[in-house]
């Protein structure tokens, strides 16, 4: 058996703050498999965010281990794709440019590349609007090329922090729809951080969910909904009853409903 | 198209109306002209000085080569240093409170020790200038480059780009839109300095004909003088509006789109 793609053993992470430390996350563990989408599910202030900045390199763990196919990870990867809670983009860069901030930022060939981003800003269907600048599009069209940007080094291992959190339900569900496709098609690992159990349901090959901080893995349920799941699958009954098994998670007396975004 | 007119328009009957009360004020008032003078004699001035006798000059020439000079380099310098300031923490901690201190000094009360200092020439009055600008446009500089999204820098940095990459794709075009806004401030407070330097001693210049011409009671050039400030002052201002519309293009744009989507 390969290693797996990302892989997070009895990760603890300490914080120094006024308080004295506070711990973030507490022996957590994980895997994304190759090709697999992971949602990791939590309430606010569970260190959801941390877990993908320590996934990407960029955040030291305090203990434990991080690879990404078998290797330690210490710094940050080029491997690595992220997609923010908010679109991110460079409001002086076009649609294109901002698409092939990745390149650039890692001293590539932009002239090289144009082509695929091209392919890509098709892919989130946004052709017509390469020369556009983000403050002339919306708010889901913006995270589009956010999404857009995260595939463009062709990385084989993705984090997306929330990536539907700002965007109003119709688009969505739309972009759920659209984020299901291109990761079919390109056959990438994911992992997933949300707050919205129908969206991790809708999405994931699996589902993690994570205690109150410090946040630890307190369960991870399989769905076996056949692909590509659309709309339908919103309705029918084995879609429901992983999502009832979910909420009653966070349903417990000592957590708090989540009301982040 | 009438709106545009108006917009023009209703401004210049402002103005017209109030030389107009001005001089009818001066007249039926019967106040000396060497306290104020009509309108015309002001207007008699400007064209002596500009046009026939041509002796404003060079004291507009002297001004301007003082407040050009003096604001380029007190806003190079004090961008680097925003720039160097907002880069390290061990470097604003040692030196932010210092400025600050430093910033709380109101800097014409320095212009007789820069005389001193730098003669009586242009030199000091440039100083003066540089040290009036460089606050504004360092406290705008550095909380621009501070300002940079950090997920922006989250993801640059995990790319692997240097320093000095993030820093000219993000974090100057990111500080673009505060450093006009100090630039905006500089200018106005550059020609301040210029003419309170001139004030306290000089040979040409505007503050210096503006000077004279009071010593002298030639109201009307003193008034002529103030105006080839302010016009100076208006052009400046406009000139750094208009620099900024093109370089910092999405930001006036992007209050725009936000009210169109809200709309939409």
């Amino acid at each position: 058996m390969t290693a797996p793609r990302l892989s997070i053993e009895k990760l603890t992470v300490t914080y120094a703050s006024a308080r004295g430390p506070l711990t973030a996350l507490r022996d957590l563990s994980l895997e994304v498999a190759d090709g697999e989408f992971v949602a990791v599910l939590g309430p606010s202030g569970c260190g959801k965010s941390t877990l993908l900045n320590i996934a990407s390199g960029l955040l030291a763990p305090s203990g434990g281990q991080v690879a990404i196919c078998g290797e330690p990870v210490s710094t940050p990867r080029r491997d690595v794709g992220i997609v923010f809670q908010q679109p991110t983009l460079l409001p002086w860069k076009t649609v294109l440019e901002n698409v092939l901030v990745p390149m650039q930022a890692m001293g590539l060939s932009v002239d090289d590349h144009r082509a695929r981003a091209r392919e890509l800003i098709r892919m989130v269907r946004l052709e017509g609007f390469e020369n556009h600048y983000p403050h002339e599009l919306s708010g889901g069209m913006q995270q589009r090329v956010g999404i857009a940007r995260g595939f463009m080094h062709d990385p084989q291992l993705l984090l997306m922090d929330e990536p539907f959190a700002a965007l109003d339900a119709m688009t969505r569900e739309h972009m759920t729809d659209e984020l299901q496709a291109m990761w079919m098609q390109s056959g990438k690992s994911v992992l997933f951080i949300t707050h919205s159990i129908p969206e991790a349901v809708y999405l994931a090959d699996r589902v993690v969910v994570l205690s109150a901080r410090p946040g630890t893995v307190i369960e991870v349920i399989e769905v076996p909904i056949a692909r590509p799941r659309r709309l339908d699958t919103l309705g029918s009954p084995e879609f429901n009853a992983i999502c009832n098994r979910l909420r009653a998670h966070f349903r417990a007396p000592a957590s708090e409903p989540e009301t982040r975004s | 198209m009438k709106d545009r007119l108006l917009a023009i328009l209703l401004p210049l009957t402002a103005v017209a109306l109030l030389l107009l009360a001005w001089d009818r004020a001066v007249v039926w008032l019967q106040v000396p002209t060497y306290l104020l003078p009509r309108p015309a004699d002001v207007g008699t001035a400007l064209w002596a000085g500009y046009v026939t006798e041509r002796t404003y000059w060079k004291h507009l020439v002297t001004t301007l080569y003082e407040v050009v000079v003096g604001y380029g380099i007190g806003c190079t310098i004090a961008l680097i240093a925003g720039a160097i300031v907002a880069e390290s923490r061990w470097i604003e901690r040692t030196l932010m409170p210092i400025v600050v201190a430093i910033q709380s000094i109101p800097k014409v009360a320095l212009a007789p020790l820069l005389i001193v200092w730098f003669g009586f020439g242009v030199s000091s009055k440039m100083v003066l200038v540089a040290l009036i600008c460089f606050f504004p446009v360092f406290i705008n500089s550095f909380y621009g480059f501070r300002s940079a999204n950090p997920d922006l820098l989250r993801l640059y940095k995990a790319f692997g780009s240097s320093r000095l990459h993030v820093f000219r794709q993000v974090k100057l075009p990111s500080a673009a839109g505060s450093i006009f806004a100090g630039l905006q401030i500089g200018v106005v407070l550059a020609l301040i300095g210029a003419v309170v330097g001139e004030f306290v001693s000089s040979k040409e210049g505007l503050g210096y004909l503006i000077q004279s011409s009071t010593l002298a009671f030639d109201v009307a050039t003193m008034f002529a003088s103030v105006v080839s400030l302010s016009i100076i002052g208006i052009t400046a201002s406009s000139l750094v509006r208009w620099v900024q519309a093109r370089v910092v293009f999405w930001e006036r744009r992007e209050a725009a789109g936000a009210t169109l989507s809200e709309a939409g």
